[in-house]
């Protein structure tokens, strides 16, 4: 489905959604490589994450320069274990690292590990680690640090909680070996140790002695850039670590070769968007973390500048609680599918040309892509979604319809599926919250009946929570006997059949509603070049700033 | 006076201890918690009970409030959550951006202000009179942000003389440290200015029309002279008192202002910790906000005996 043409609008930023004529975006710097891609693909293969800044770079990197990044805000931490704020994986992506990461097609490859070897049918796993990396604070990487973050990362993590569940024994045969002894195989044993939100950082074991499972007494990693300091408000400083133990080779996706160009980069939190786009106009930054695209019409002309317009990485849902009286019945749920038109919802969150409508719910994974249930996708039969209601007895009991303003996307599309339900004969009760009261309330099954939310990229189904416990409580024995089997299965092949399934049923079932899409916009200084992909958080490893 | 003084310092501790009740019983009754905010957006509604549980979030208010009383009576404010480290240092940290912005505006606001009115009340009806009042006007009407973002484009975009953002401390560079608080203070301080322009305006109106000037101009003194020497000192009075009780705006100004230049200042603190329900800190900058409030309060009415003498207190 997605093209040659669209690797090189491929960005991520969380929580930034595009709003503007792709056509205009697109034009100048896609024309070249358009014509040499040719056409589209079918999106069973998975394309290259090179960015349109790396691709265009011609002259040679420069060492040194000290980069300011803006931030939306403080991160809540520096523990990668601890959180799912995207923000946290911006900043401590360039002091963590893991056992491995992902290459430019998001498949795994070792960073910290060596290689890994399965046997036993899949119920022992020996992983090699690299010798000779230090860790920060100088003392180097050995298997009981692996086994140590491993175990914490796993009592705090629900990925990790399901690796080690079925875990009977994590040991060290040697200092850079670790061993899992395994009651049943675990396929995606690489893919959880990736890079990731919430993320198997590895950590010193002296450090984590000292640390709980709440607190991180010290935030030191093998990464390729040092924690100097962090005061909050102002900024968190990082500088080169020059002991850092670079893999050789070229740079492949977020693992290979980090050159560590620049000295230092500083996270400033500028909350404030209007002051972070002036800043950066002003000269004051190099990256902006998230800028709506209201902003693109005026930084696209702007020569002090640089905008990258990205592809759809993130895609508007609108959850379902499963577990209240009206939502949990699946004629209503179904009558809610067919009520809907996505393309009026996707205009009012993000703007002409900012969006797409697709089925899939991993955009950007291109290897997972799939049409599977798309007959249900975006129907459009009002007339059916009343027949349905009254079918189904709805008595106009009000369906409470939580949302923010603090998330301006998520807010005007709620907005126009409130008038959408209306329309075919739901009451709805919109309950407009701050961000933190509104998490408070979506965790209470008895709070509310929908909400809609901006799902980020993930470039594999297991780290997309679908489980029964995530809120909404979508739990049917044969979709969590099919997620259960995506996370054991290692055949790839077989892995995205399940996965088809997984998505056939998530249209039938509709726990919840996919409207669309959505493409950010990655604002940075011309200055600054060689960002890696940026799905995942950018890492600036391998960035330089131009003299 | 020293009796006067002391009395209406010990009021303040019921009022403090008003305030910060009525603080606590509120933010436990606000819906939403630190552990959901940490975990971020997409963990599950299990995870986060575990996480509360660990902070020990979980226990009911009537558990916690007589601990804080006991806590508060040793001035100690407890430990934020996210910031890993005692309220009381958080805010010893932020406190000094803060009120260096609230000096540094308060001087904006005076030096341009006062000297407006002398002016704008020399030239009653005039154009420079309507010209200046204008000017006041429109700084009380235009939002600070707005106002911030305004000079932001003009010294930073346009003439980059002066950087759009951040910090620097007096000690570590005094230069620096000016370049980066001279937006913040000029959006805090021209959006005050107009409150004294208008205010000094309108009484040295009233002076200029008394009999010791009218005994100063048969003197054969210049109107300027007589207006700076002899009304001015008259007039300020009710400026003093309506800046004394500005100081409430300004720390509200702060806490927008200190948002749009990324100052790590108090007015941050206390928005980013309402964000994230960080109550120990909501409440310790709540209390120490109500402190300052009080205590220049009680500064204003000291420094009326020293401008007037004609005011005496009560009970001396």
């Amino acid at each position: 489905m997605l093209g040659c043409g669209d690797w090189l609008t491929r960005r991520l930023d969380r929580r930034a959604v595009v709003r503007h004529t792709a056509r205009l975006a697109l034009a100048a710097p896609l024309a070249a490589v358009l014509a040499a891609c040719g056409g589209g693909g079918t999106g069973g293969g998975s394309s290259p994450v090179a960015s349109p800044v790396a691709s265009r770079d011609t002259r040679a990197p420069r060492r040194g320069g000290s980069v300011r990044v803006a931030l939306t805000g403080e991160p809540p931490n520096l523990d990668l274990h601890q959180t799912t704020d995207s923000i946290v994986l911006l900043v401590t992506g360039h002091i963590y690292e893991t056992l491995f990461t992902w290459d430019d097609r998001y498949e795994p490859i070792p960073l910290l590990a060596e290689s890994h070897e399965v046997s036993d049918d899949g119920r022992r796993i020996q992983v090699r680690l690299r010798q000779g990396v230090p860790f920060h604070n100088g003392e180097e990487m050995r298997a009981p640090d692996v086994i140590a973050s491993i175990e914490r990362w796993g009592r705090i993590v629900g990925l990790g909680q399901g690796l080690l569940r079925v875990t009977e024994q994590l040991s060290a045969p040697d200092p850079y070996t670790v061993e899992f002894r395994l009651s049943e195989p675990f396929g995606t044993f690489t893919t959880a140790l990736s890079r990731a939100l919430q993320g198997c950082a590895i950590y010193p074991k002296s450090v984590l002695d000292r640390s709980s499972d709440t607190h991180l007494a010290e935030f030191v990693g093998t990464g390729p850039y040092r924690f100097v300091e962090w005061q909050p408000d102002r900024h968190i400083l990082v500088t080169r670590f020059d002991d850092y133990a670079a893999l050789p080779g070229e740079p492949r996706g977020y693992g290979g070769h980090k050159a560590q160009y620049l000295d230092e980069i500083a996270f400033i939190p500028v909350p404030d968007e209007a002051a972070r786009v002036a800043g950066l106009r002003a000269g004051t930054y190099h990256y902006l973390e998230t800028i709506s695209t209201d902003h693109y019409p005026t930084l696209r002309d702007d020569p002090n500048v640089a905008v990258d317009l990205l592809r759809p990485d993130s895609w508007l849902n609108v959850v379902l609680n499963l577990k209240s009286p009206i939502t949990g019945n699946h004629t209503i749920r179904r009558a809610i599918q067919l009520a809907l038109d996505h393309e009026p919802i996707m205009q009012a969150a993000f703007g002409e040309g900012f969006y797409e409508l697709t089925p899939t719910l991993l955009p950007g994974a291109d290897a997972w892509y799939s049409e599977a249930g798309a007959e249900h996708f975006n129907p459009r039969r009002p007339e059916e979604a009343k027949r349905l209601l009254q079918e189904a007895g709805y008595d106009g009991s009000p369906l409470r319809f939580l949302t923010t303003q603090e998330i301006q996307q998520e807010y005007n599309a709620t907005v126009v599926i409130k008038q959408q339900l209306e329309q075919v004969g739901f009451t709805i009760d919109l309950q407009v919250y701050d961000g933190a009261t509104l998490s408070d309330r979506r965790d209470d099954p008895a709070a509310w009946e929908a909400y809609t939310a901006l799902a980020s990229f993930r470039p594999d189904p297991v780290l997309r929570n679908l489980t029964c416990k995530a809120t909404g409580w979508w739990c049917t024995p044969e979709k969590d006997e099919l997620l259960a089997r995506l996370q054991t299965e290692s055949d790839f092949k077989t892995r995205v059949e399940i996965w088809h399934q997984v998505q056939q049923r998530f249209y039938e079932e509709v726990p919840r509603l996919k409207i669309g899409d959505s493409r950010r916009i990655l604002v940075r200084s011309p200055k600054l070049q060689g960002i890696g992909p940026t799905e995942l958080q950018p890492e600036l490893a391998n960035a330089w700033l131009e003299g | 006076m020293i009796a006067y003084v002391l009395r209406r310092v010990l009021l303040l501790l019921p009022i403090m201890l008003v305030a910060g009740s009525v603080t606590f019983a509120l933010l436990h009754v606000i819906p939403g918690d630190p552990a959901a905010v940490m975990l971020g957006p997409e963990a599950t509604p299990e995870q986060v009970a575990a996480l509360r549980e660990r902070l020990g979030l979980d226990e009911p208010l009537l558990a916690q409030y007589p601990r804080w009383l006991s806590r508060l009576a040793r001035l100690d404010l407890g430990t934020s959550i996210f910031l890993d480290k005692p309220v009381t240092a958080a805010i010893r940290e932020r406190i000094v951006p803060t009120l260096q912005l609230t000096l540094y505006a308060l001087l904006i606001a005076v030096a341009v202000g006062i000297p407006a009115g002398v002016v704008a009340a020399l030239h009653q009806d005039r154009l420079l009179d309507r010209a200046l009042m204008l000017f006041a006007i429109s700084g009380t009407a235009i939002a600070d942000f707005f106002l911030a973002i305004l000079l932001i484009l003009l010294f930073s975009v346009t003439l980059r003389w002066l950087p759009s953002g951040g910090y620097t401390p007096f000690s570590d560079h005094p230069l620096q440290h000016l370049a980066s608080m001279t937006l913040p203070a000029l959006a805090l301080g021209l959006s005050l200015a107009g409150l004294p322009a208008r205010l000094v305006r309108a009484t040295l109106l009233d002076v200029l029309r008394e009999d010791f000037i009218r005994t100063a101009a048969a003197k054969g003194l210049m109107r300027e002279t007589i207006a700076v020497q002899h009304a001015l000192r008259n007039a300020l009075l009710p400026a003093v008192t309506v800046l004394g009780y500005a100081l409430g705006d300004l720390l509200g100004g702060a806490v927008v202002v200190e948002t749009v230049f990324g100052l790590p200042g108090m007015g941050q603190l206390v928005v980013n910790s309402i964000a994230r329900r960080d109550f120990p800190v909501i409440q310790g900058v709540v209390m120490v906000f109500a402190a300052i409030y009080l205590l220049t309060n009680l500064l204003v009415d000291v420094l009326y005996v020293y401008l007037d003498p004609r005011v005496r207190y009560a009970g001396r």
